[in-house]
């Protein structure tokens, strides 16, 4: 079956996201490993971690709902 | 009386289960077909798709190897969290493209797929007896999780590796007798389960001890400073290890064949997507929370023999038995609920790819049935018999088991996507990864801080894409 254009389009968009976070999860671990660092009081590494991987869902459910929708 | 209490809940919780299995069974399962037996019929919603695969996925280490992991190393811990991440972006557009293929082509097993995809017998029977062979720990492992979940739920007043094989052997008589419909709908019960104990368990414990995660992190920093980064130049805690590690299980998470196999029984693309979907929110609310456990235990300056005692030590300690009792039976849930998978997945294996495929293509559906439950039978009574000898050989099983299985993701995935993969190219990357991850595993342990997942995938990515290129026909 082929898929609609939108919908290709909206996929691709989101594996570019999904690239970033692959990025970010792994390669940028390096520039955030710093003992010294913290935002809102917990250490760099971890809130970097934290705040990826919560990313990761929310991404996924916009991506969803928009492949749903589109026409 | 604390352990009659806690004893009680995770019995009565294990006797629903069964209940459960059986019910499944006799009021779901009209009539025995393969495809019944192994996918469900390809008839499950979205609620039973997304909580049977968190179920499978979500073993016993999950809920108590995390904390444990976090209680002994600290940061290293991440890897676990950020490979279940990387693993649903990329399900989120793999799963529906395989879902599919295998709707389109009836295929049951991952190993179908290299059957119909290759036209190799040999890469069938091969990437069959790598699904069985790497999964054998893990039947044995979740029998001694359960025992050590036992050892502290009872208080010590139980045989515990006794009841953790009963209860082993009655989640495995639901599987024999429902096979997937039984696995899936059981799998809800026990996803409910395990995700209010991780979640609620997590963080009321963060909560009660330190009010929140900069409360947690400032006591770490002071029991344990070096646990809050990767400090080492190699080894478990150095960065690239934890990248490594990240990145080759994240790649090779839905290599498991039991991951593809719960990925066909879904009714439709749509239902397995808002599936991986909520999987995914079902990993930040869980494992994250879990994990957490242990760095609590080290915060409180707790002193644990056993690192994977973390969390249930924690909860026995502040709430008492009727929260161990609950937390305690969701630990056991989470091993039995993926002992269930892989079992039935491994019998799968080798009654359609092996028995079928190879040895008697003539054989009819109630003989490939019979296979089956007769494989549900044998890998039960290995992973029993395992689990009371525990020779020290299977340890390395398990060691080498995800660098194993991870070297069939270029066949797996890459042949899915393009179709000058050949079975040529597939072979030879898959026999030079396995050689590489087996020396990296054990003649040179995790190379330069690079783990052997990786190390077999670097030999075996060009050797499959040049082996490809070299012997693609066209057509």
């Amino acid at each position: 079956m082929e898929i609609p254009e939108r919908k290709r389009r909206i996929e691709r968009m989101f594996m570019a996201i999904a690239a970033l976070i692959w990025v970010m999860l792994s390669a940028a671990l390096p520039l955030v490993n710093r003992p010294d660092a913290h935002v809102l009081g917990i250490p760099l590494l971890w809130f970097w971690v934290l705040m990826w991987v919560f990313v990761v869902p929310i991404v996924l459910s916009v991506a969803y709902y928009l492949l749903e929708v589109a026409p | 009386m604390e352990a009659l209490i806690a004893s009680s809940i995770v019995m009565i919780i294990l006797a629903i289960t069964f209940v459960i299995g059986v019910l499944a069974y006799r009021l779901r399962v009209k009539a025995l077909r393969v495809d019944t037996y192994m996918v469900a019929g390809r008839t499950l919603g979205f609620i039973v798709t997304f909580l049977n695969m968190a179920a499978v996925i979500y073993s016993g280490f999950a809920f108590l190897g995390a904390s444990g992991w976090a209680y002994a190393f600290g940061a290293p811990v991440l890897y676990i969290w950020i490979y279940g991440a990387l693993a649903y972006t990329f399900a989120f557009f793999f799963a529906p493209r395989i879902w599919g293929v295998a709707k389109g082509q009836g295929l049951l097993t991952q190993a179908d797929f290299f059957m119909w995809r290759y036209g190799s017998k040999l890469l069938m029977v091969l990437t069959a007896l790598v699904g069985i062979t790497f999964n054998i720990p893990y039947g044995q492992l979740q029998i001694l999780t359960t025992k050590y979940v036992l050892d502290l739920a009872t208080y010590g007043v139980l045989p515990t590796l006794h009841v953790a094989v009963l209860s082993f052997v009655l989640t495995m008589v639901y599987v024999f007798l429902g096979g997937m419909v039984s696995v899936a709908i059981t799998n809800v019960f026990l996803g409910s389960i395990m995700l209010a104990a991780m979640f609620g368990g997590g963080l009321s414990l963060i909560a009660y001890y330190f009010g929140g995660l900069p409360g947690l992190f400032k006591a770490v920093e002071t029991v344990k400073p070096q646990h809050v980064y990767l400090w080492a130049a190699v080894g478990r805690n150095s960065v690239q290890w934890v990248i490594t590690a990240a990145v080759g299980c994240g790649l090779g998470f839905w290599v498991w064949p039991q991951l593809a196999q719960m990925v066909f029984p879904a009714r439709d693309a749509k239902v397995l997507r808002r599936s991986i979907v909520m999987t995914s929110w079902y990993h930040v609310l869980g494992i994250i929370w879990a994990s957490l456990t242990g760095l609590v235990a080290l915060g409180i300056g707790m002193k644990l023999t056993v690192p994977d005692h973390a969390f249930l030590a924690l909860v026995r300690d502040t709430f008492g038995p009727v929260a161990l009792g609950f937390i305690g039976a969701a630990g056991m849930a989470a091993a039995l609920s993926s002992a269930a998978g892989i079992i039935l997945t491994q019998a799968s294996l080798l009654s359609r790819n092996i028995y079928q495929g190879w040895l008697r293509p003539t054989a009819s559906e109630r003989e490939v049935i019979l296979v089956s439950r007769l494989g549900i039978v044998i890998f039960t009574l290995v992973s029993v018999i395992l689990a009371y000898t525990a020779p020290a050989y299977i340890v390395y099983l398990l060691l080498v088991g995800y660098t194993g299985i991870t070297q069939m993701f270029p066949g797996w995935v890459l042949g899915s996507i393009w179709r000058w993969i050949t079975k040529e190219g597939v072979l030879a990357g898959l026999v030079v990864g396995l050689i590489v991850g087996v020396l990296t595993c054990f003649v040179w342990p995790d190379y330069l801080g690079i783990h052997s997942i990786i190390w077999g995938l670097i030999f075996n990515l060009p050797i499959t894409l040049i082996v490809s290129k070299l012997t693609y026909r066209g057509g």
